[in-house]
């Protein structure tokens, strides 16, 4: 056992937390964790075992095919970056604005300094599961089938979490001097799907904007990319080399790396007490008293509508997510709204995405105004029917998804009128099947935890919305295809699922004590 | 006095463990009862089942004459509930709440604006009724609630450890609100661990422990069945819920 107060004792406290997030039953979880690894390793084997001995031992710092061989690497490894910075941003900014355990961390007697760097170790190992998983196996049986230097991938891969958590924690420091606390959450938000979405978006926009169809693309990039003759020791390859074995490279990346993050957590916690402070409102200037007086409008229906709109105008981590999910669908929006370019993706091809698309913004918004129910005594103990108060809530979450829609809904009606009512029909018939699973399947949660709806909210629910979403898009896209007989299969398969998964809200009454806590509370602790 | 609420046979259990077993009691308009008793002995559970957060196994409860099995909604119509933590909708300013309480209760636009106005000056909210709640104070929510349980006048108010979290000022205001309306003809049922509250405001008292009602009446009459004439309420309230020590 460490000792209490030291820094593996905290970090083994983080860690624990961070595997507890969310789940109720984390040794079931641990289980099948356990399987899916143990299956990937199993198939990666197997894999590799063949694959293994005719892929050339690193390092690849010799020709200019290795050159570019580093600078694809360079792409992945820019993509993996790019997402792992993306959650540490949100997860360094939850340091700052989620109290939990600060005020109780704090008031102790252990160096801030110390807390705070654990707690950022904490946010780059929290990153790490996914790709640990994911690359983890194979790159194991490379490094026994191929060459023993592909181990410093796995080194690579750590310290590239612990680079981007430093990243995103002078990101969300800078952000906290130049505009303050009230704007930074927000921002950060913005900033975090944008770095999450950059990567990708940059070379769809570059494949896409070029006018060119994708054979002709690819060969003009190989000649372009030849053209270039790559110099596989240039600096800003590094990290590829790292990735792929040469020893020199990977110890000056991880000795830079460890520079930046004890830079970045210093940097961090300097003020950081202040910062927290600041983040919870203590120390704020006195408002000027807002004198103005806005006329009360009533409405049973209506009020409740106005309230949920108002809740999700103003919850910027739902606002984010729906732009992140938005900024996936630039890439087929550059392309519709190309004026008489040819196109090498059809009309057809948005009717399914645009469904799909609606889909999952409806179930996020139902989540949020259904299960998320700030106050549920008020609502319940209202002289309103039940049904009453789910009809006004499954309206706010789906008038505003039918509001996302509708301008890449009339440029496809514009450039394409059957694949638009298509995708007019997905849209309206996904998102409504989407609200009305989260309706029926509703799990009681705090609007904070919206980032873990899908471990902490209903498996069948989840399961369900994407099921019925896949049977709806299938549906119209054989529809928009021509092949409305055969589009009646999915179609059919969907509403069966919506049969099974129809569960009627007897009178809206818990059979157990509901304890929600105040949102201003947090109900589970974050890393 | 005519009834205000009457509960009778009031049951739930939960998961085979009794939680309200079989509760009888009355509390007349124009009175203030509180419900007093240890923690865990069902009064949260009882309150919640009179204001429609939880269905009852068994029991009856009637308000304003009204029996809030057969017309739920006829009885939520003249009920308040106030739960003893305040929720209120972080991203929503005090206005807007009070806006959206009155709508859930269909009050008048017209007169839920003055009631809005009068109630937002009363409990010295006025001033932030354009911020959010999430910039309030614990103090500051519970005052907003508690404006939110007012604005449609209820009939039936009940009110579920009122005083946690409120200074010394803002807790005399909340007292003198609760018996204004007692004077103004509503039934007021309130629980409560500060027994000082009890002993000076309410009309009768009534102990549950482990589900059952042990007692109810004046402090007198509560003083008389404890056989603890002149003492305080908590002594009575003690000596009746106390544990025998084991052995």
């Amino acid at each position: 056992m460490s000792k209490p107060g030291s820094i593996p004792w905290l970090m083994s406290h983080e860690l624990r937390l961070f595997w507890r997030r969310g789940k109720t039953r984390p040794k079931s979880g641990l289980i099948m964790l356990g399987l899916l690894v143990s299956l990937w390793l199993v198939f990666s084997f197997f894999m590799l075992q063949r694959l293994g001995p005719m892929i050339p031992p690193p390092p690849f710092i010799d020709s200019a095919w290795d050159g570019l061989a580093l600078t694809a690497v360079g792409v992945i490894i820019a993509f993996i970056g790019s997402v792992m910075l993306s959650s540490s941003i949100l997860a360094a900014v939850d340091v700052i604005y989620t109290r939990n355990d600060l005020d109780l961390i704090l008031s102790s007697p252990l160096s801030p300094w110390r807390m705070l760097a654990v707690r950022a170790a904490a946010i780059a190992i929290g990153a790490l599961p996914l790709y640990a998983g994911l690359l983890g196996p194979p790159l194991l049986w490379l490094a026994i089938f191929s060459s023993p230097l592909w181990l410093s991938s796995i080194v690579f891969l750590v310290s590239l979490a612990f680079a981007a958590t430093a990243l995103a924690l002078l990101v969300v420091t800078a952000l906290f001097r130049l505009i303050g606390p009230k704007n930074t959450r927000i921002l950060a938000q913005i900033f975090s799907a944008l770095a999450g979405a950059g990567v990708f978006l940059a070379f769809q926009y570059f494949n896409i904007t070029s006018g060119r169809s994708r054979d002709e693309e690819q060969a003009a990039m190989a000649e372009y990319i030849t053209s270039l003759d790559i110099d596989p020791g240039a600096w800003w390859l590094l990290p590829s080399r790292a990735f792929t074995g040469d020893i020199v490279s990977t110890l000056i990346w991880v000795a830079l790396v460890a520079c930046l993050f004890p830079f970045a957590v210093f940097l961090f916690s300097r003020r950081f007490v202040g910062d927290a402070a600041a983040a919870s409102g203590m120390g704020q200037r006195k408002r000027v008293a807002d004198a103005r007086i806005i006329n009360l409008r009533g409405g049973v229906m209506a009020s409740v509508i106005r309230k949920e709109f108002r809740l999700l105008r103003r919850d910027p981590l739902l606002l984010s997510q729906i732009g992140m999910q938005l900024l996936y669908l630039l890439p087929l929006g550059f392309i519709l709204m190309r004026p008489g370019g040819s196109l090498t993706i059809t009309e057809e091809t948005f009717v399914p995405v645009l469904t799909l698309l609606a889909s999952t913004i409806a179930s996020s918004l139902v989540w949020i105004t259904v299960s998320a129910e700030d106050a549920p005594d008020l609502i319940t103990s209202a002289p309103v029917a039940p049904a009453m108060i789910d009809r006004a809530k499954l309206v706010a979450a789906i008038l505003p998804v039918l509001v996302l829609m509708t301008l890449p809904l009339v440029a496809l009606l514009w450039r394409d009128l059957a694949a638009g009512l298509w995708a007019l029909a997905g849209v309206c018939l996904a998102a409504t099947a989407s609200a009305l699973i989260g309706l029926w399947r509703r799990m009681p949660g705090s609007r904070r935890e919206f980032a873990r709806r899908r471990a902490k909210g209903s498996v069948i629910a989840g399961l369900g919305q994407a099921f019925v979403a896949f049977g709806i898009s299938g549906a119209v896209a054989l529809g928009a295809y021509g092949l409305p007989l055969i589009a009646l299969i999915p179609a059919l398969i969907a509403a069966a699922i919506l049969g099974v998964l129809y569960k009627p809200n007897e009178n809206g009454l818990p059979k157990e004590p509901v304890v929600v806590r105040s949102s201003s509370r947090n109900s589970s602790p974050r890393p | 006095m005519s009834s205000g609420l009457k509960v009778t046979g009031l049951a739930k259990s939960f998961g085979g463990k009794r939680a309200v077993d079989g509760i009888d009691f009355e509390v007349r308009s124009g009175e203030l009862y509180a419900l007093l008793g240890p923690n865990g002995a069902g009064k949260t559970t009882t309150l919640r089942m009179i204001a429609g957060l939880l269905n009852a196994d068994a029991g009856e409860v009637e308000v304003f004459g009204v029996d809030a099995r057969r017309d739920p909604l006829g009885a939520k119509r003249m009920i308040a509930w106030l739960p003893d933590e305040p929720l209120l909708y972080d991203k929503l300013t005090a206005w807007e709440y009070l806006e959206f309480v009155a709508g859930l209760w269909n009050v008048d636009t017209a007169e839920a604006r003055k009631r809005a106005e009068t109630l937002l000056r009363l409990l010295g909210l006025w001033d932030n009724r354009n911020d959010r709640c999430e910039t309030f104070s614990r103090g500051m929510k519970q005052k907003a609630v508690l404006a939110g349980a007012l604005i449609h006048e209820p009939k039936l108010l009940m009110l579920d450890e009122p005083l946690t979290g409120l200074d010394a000022a803002a807790s005399r205001l909340v007292k003198d609100l609760i018996r204004e309306r007692v004077a103004a003809g509503a039934a007021v049922i309130l629980t409560t661990h500060i027994l000082e509250v009890a002993e000076r405001m309410a009309d009768r008292i009534g102990i549950i422990k482990d589900g059952k009602l042990l007692t109810e009446g004046s402090l007198n009459e509560l003083q008389g069945f404890a056989g603890a004439q002149g003492q305080s309420l908590e002594d009575v309230f003690l000596s009746l819920t106390a544990t025998p020590a084991a052995v």
